[in-house]
């Protein structure tokens, strides 16, 4: 295809999702701030007049208001950091911008500070679920993101998952949302929540899209230290050659007992069978495993989350930037207390309680290092399931037990909520149980991905696999097959 | 600044306490009973770039002008472990003999001060860089004469440094200064060993003395890149501790403060609460009451990886680990070198003690003592220097050249004030790389023989001066002689040999006044 011909595509396509930005956006809100589209298809028409450097070259996307830029505020959706405007890029960002040439088309509404699983607590206004016609959670914490792709107001989005904050509204909006291992992708300028869990993720209707977004964004970046080293990520790229080589396309199907909880709804339960069973159809084998840890793994993820939280929020108290409180002390001099009080939700103020008290002495040795302990041995746990060795650790007795080449369940124990009923949930507990299906991955580092699934009666549902840290572009295979199925 | 501390200061024993305006004379005189220091050292560690950043350390720099985006906690910015200030760390440790630890940690400690803008410090709370080490008092480190002392190291562990907060005066703005937000420090913790004030500030200054010859720290007071805090507890009571003394006179007297105040507390009746207290040159003063309940929270950095040392890396510090200033001092003042306490802590504090022994063996090679090169560097090269210019001794008034000047001012070629000219001319023209000979051969520097100059010289002062001459001659005042031959050395450009000066204008004294010579005062 000829540039020119090229160019004709990419300015069509930028036409319609720009067209889908205005008759949507102002329903779903998903984009809390929107590039006119002047700008967009000029900038579109500049990059498509060169040869394009990469697959996603002159494609839109939309990112989550935690990666920081230079030319608009980065707000995390809060009060707090309103009108706050970096001093520099987020290192994602740069490779998309300057290495891909590809085009923002604003910036997507999330969950303050990332915590939150229905897109709720955000100082826009909760984001809508495109998929249905009243309206319906988009999940969380990047529902924007999720939205942007699924209402087709962009080619893809990015996102960041700390506990399923990607793979969950993926899975209500009807789209794919994969969560790479941890460290693969720079979170230098990404703003913290819980650091050693925040990973970046990403959005598209194709899984193709994923790896095209992948091949930019993931790489070795000195200026954060827990990027993965070069010489690991060829190491890597080097045992999947010789996986995909040596495979013959059928895999080892892993069901793990608990992950079937009694929570799930019925659409799901019968989705996750649906979908064994044409796997099983098509010569893939299912075995069933068990990783007795994953019982303990939203308590563990409930207590690190939130005491990393803490002590990452910390630093906002509005004396070098964000909101200050006109009057930022009370009448003895306690400085910062109200500025916090205001800029923060109450989700967030909510989860710095909750970071606070088992980091304090009386509770750290019963619940922060314990909690530590339980992460840690559901990381051997999945070590002992996965027939791929972890790359960083030592080969593990497996006691003869069945290996298997990935993990799928489901991503949600149901499809997504009305609003109303998620609005007037009593507890924030309930929101928080939500998170059981996705917080293993993401306690392990391992790389997990929701594809979307359509069920016989209608309903969209989110298949996610899960795969040992490192088998990303295998996980993105076999993504690939269930899509096909 | 410099730190020489000469040894009797420190066994110094009488003493007076102050307490708002009371005056507290203390009972004790040669012992103090029951008394048990402990001390907690902060060292900034001498690095070009700060810990986690590498935005540059400084002091005194325009406000704010070394700040990065790590230092200031500005969302989404990330630490990069700075590694020169580990094996400053490494250094420091392996010279007080602590066991290193293969793997150490970087723990957040949490408060909320302006001065901490992420609102935590990260400093290693749980598993520190070293542990269980000793530093060996002796003697002429300033304790009292008897056995050594071993004071223990209990831990040392690498930090972040703070802010500082400056308070404008007569106003409610506080301004906070981030320069030296994230300076590399170590912070060395020692078990209570020591006794009495003595013992205390003795362990401070030799800690000085090691960490600067090593070149981990400036550990300069005036600058804050030493700072001190001290426990203090009697006859086993709960431990005070004072912060932030800012001199190695301050610890001892604000130790002794301290065991007056305990001493007396108990004596009315009152038991020893455990209270921070500050010392401000004369009084000490409870600061904050009940300490030990502040929450810090601390957590493994969750960004920062283990620290993690290789065997081979301990193993090479220890063995490139340079002659340790005890040694010297050991060479120094023993044969065949035998320099008096002094001179030889004077020379071990000033960095020069290569450069002596340089030019030590450049002397004894032509049959000088060698010696010679320690007098003139303590007598007087040191004296004319101006602050910090010892560090140009050894590059500038190399040893080759110091020597030529010593070996010509004993032939008698020059006089000494001459080669301190000399010396002060080196300093000032560094471009100027000629040897000390054809120096003093261009400017014509070298001693007069001609004694009818000399003789003219003398005439002159003694004629301008008539009025004294009477003074000297009568025996009024025979040193004002003294007077004349400093005004003929100033004359004569110090050309001039003192003695020579003086015997001419004896001479020409007993010549005009011949009562002069039966003067027996003279």
């Amino acid at each position: 295809m000829s540039v020119s011909q090229h160019a004709e595509i990419l300015l069509k396509e930028a036409r319609i999702c720009l067209s889908n930005i205005a008759s949507l956006n102002h329903r779903l809100n998903a984009l809390i701030s929107v590039r006119s589209p002047e700008s967009v298809l000029t900038r579109v028409s500049d990059v498509a007049s060169t040869e394009p450097k990469t697959g996603i070259a002159g494609k839109l996307f939309a990112f989550k208001d935690n990666f920081c830029t230079v030319d608009q505020p980065t707000t995390c959706a809060s009060q707090m950091l309103q009108g706050y405007v970096s001093p520099f890029e987020a290192t994602v960002m740069t490779r998309l911008y300057n290495h891909a040439h590809a085009i923002d088309v604003g910036r997507a509404n999330m969950d303050e500070f990332a915590m939150g699983t229905d897109n709720i607590f955000t100082v826009y206004g909760p984001t809508l679920n495109p998929v249905y016609s009243s309206p319906h959670s988009a999940g969380g914490s990047s529902g924007g993101s999720a939205v942007a792709v699924a209402a087709g107001m962009c080619h893809f989005a990015l996102g960041s998952d700390t506990g399923g904050s990607v793979r969950l509204p993926a899975a209500y909006c009807g789209v794919v949302g994969f969560k790479p291992s941890y460290g693969l992708v720079s979170r230098h300028g990404v703003i913290a929540f819980a650091q050693s869990l925040d990973t970046v993720g990403v959005f598209a209707r194709d899984v193709p899209t994923v790896r095209e977004v992948l091949s930019v964004i993931s790489a070795h970046d000195p200026l954060d230290p827990t990027s993965v080293s070069t010489t690991l990520r060829q190491q890597l790229k080097d045992a999947t050659a010789r996986r995909r080589q040596s495979g013959n396309g059928k895999y080892k199907i892993g069901i793990p007992l608990e992950f079937i909880v009694d929570s799930c709804s019925s659409e799901i339960t019968s989705a996750w069978s649906a979908v064994m069973k044409k796997l099983q159809a098509q010569g893939h084998e299912l075995y069933s495993v068990s990783l007795p840890t994953i019982k303990s793994a939203l308590p563990t993820y409930y207590i690190i989350s939130p005491s990393e939280a803490a002590s990452n929020l910390s630093r906002y108290d509005g004396v070098r930037y964000g909101y200050r409180a006109i009057v930022d002390r009370e009448a003895n001099g306690v400085l910062y207390g109200v500025t916090r009080s205001e800029g923060f939700g109450s989700e967030v103020r909510r989860r710095i309680l909750l970071g606070n008290y088992n980091l304090s002495s009386g509770a750290f040795h019963n619940h922060y290092l314990q909690a530590q302990k339980v992460r840690r041995k559901m990381q051997l746990d999945f070590d002992r399931v996965f027939v791929v060795d972890h790359p960083l650790e030592n080969p593990i007795d497996r006691d003869d037990r069945p290996a298997v080449d990935f993990l799928v369940t489901p991503c949600s124990t149901g499809t997504a909520p009305l609003l109303s009923d998620v609005l007037s949930q009593k507890s924030p507990l309930d929101a928080y149980i939500n998170d059981v299906l996705t917080v293993p991955a993401s306690l392990a580092g391992i790389p997990a991905i929701s594809v979307p699934w359509h069920t016989d009666n209608g309903d969209v549902v989110g298949i996610q696999v899960m795969g040992q840290y490192g088998d990303d572009d295998r996980v993105l295979d076999f993504s690939e097959i269930i899509m096909g199925l | 600044m410099r730190i020489y501390i000469r040894p009797h200061v420190l066994r110094s024993r009488s003493f007076v306490a102050f307490k708002g305006g009371k005056r507290w004379t203390s009972t004790v005189t040669n012992a103090y009973d029951g008394l048990k220091c402990g001390v907690e050292i902060h060292l900034q560690l001498d690095t070009k770039t700060k810990l986690f950043s590498n935005s540059k350390t400084s002091f005194q720099a325009t406000p704010n002008d070394h700040v990065s985006y790590f230092d200031l906690a500005v969302p989404g910015s990330q630490p990069i472990l700075n590694k020169h200030a580990v094996l400053l760390a490494l250094k420091a440790a392996t010279a007080l003999n602590c066991k290193i630890h293969r793997r150490s940690m970087f723990d957040r400690k949490h408060y909320f001060y302006a001065d901490q803008p992420a609102g935590y410090q990260i400093t290693q709370y749980y598993h520190a860089i070293a542990t269980d080490g000793v530093l060996w008092l002796q003697p002429r480190d300033g304790i009292s004469l008897g056995d050594n002392l071993g004071v223990r190291i209990s831990q040392l562990q690498i930090e972040q440094d703070t802010g500082k907060t400056v308070h404008e005066i007569d106003s409610d703005k506080t301004y906070i200064d981030f320069n030296r937000t994230n300076h590399p420090l170590i912070e060395i913790v020692s078990a209570p060993d020591m006794k009495t004030p003595q013992e205390a500030a003795a362990f401070v200054h030799k800690l000085q003395t090691l960490m600067k010859h090593l070149g981990v720290s400036t550990c300069e007071f005036q600058s804050g890149a030493i700072r001190v805090d001290v426990n203090v507890s009697t006859n086993g009571g709960k431990r005070c501790e004072i912060k932030n003394l800012a001199s190695i006179n301050d610890i001892v007297h604000a130790i002794r403060a301290e065991y007056v105040r305990q001493l007396n507390e108990v004596s009315e009746g009152r038991a020893i609460e455990s209270v921070t207290l500050g010392w401000d040159g004369h009084n000490i003063s409870v600061q904050r009451e009940k300490e030990g309940s502040l929450e810090y929270r601390y957590i493994p950095d969750p960004e920062l990886p283990s620290l993690l040392l290789s065997e081979d890396l301990i193993r090479k510090t220890l063995e490139n680990q340079p002659k340790l200033p005890d040694e010297l001092m050991d060479e120094l003042t023993t044969a065949p070198h035998g320099l008096n306490l002094a001179n030889a802590q004077t020379i071990l504090s000033y960095g020069l003690v290569d450069y002596y022994f340089a030019s030590y063996k450049i002397l004894e090679n032509v049959g000088i003592s060698g010696r010679l090169a320690a007098n003139w560097i303590v007598n007087d090269i040191l004296g004319i220097l101006p602050a910090g210019g010892e560090q140009l001794l050894p590059s500038v008034v190399t040893p080759s050249r110091l020597t030529e000047l010593i070996i010509s001012q004993k032939q008698g070629k020059i006089t000494k004030m001459i080669a301190m000219n000399v010396i002060k001319f080196f300093i000032e023209n560094q471009a100027d790389l000629r040897p000390a000979s054809e120096v003093i051969e261009h400017y014509q520097l070298s001693a007069v023989e001609d004694d009818n100059i000399l003789e003219d010289i003398c005439s002159d002062i003694l004629e301008e001066h008539s009025d004294l001459v009477e003074q000297v001659v009568s025996g009024k005042k025979p040193s004002v002689i003294k007077f004349f031959v400093g005004m003929v050395m100033k004359n004569g450009k110090g050309r001039f040999n003192p003695q020579d000066s003086e015997a001419i204008i004896r001479r020409i004294l007993v010549a005009r006044h011949p009562e002069y010579a039966n003067n027996p005062k003279c």
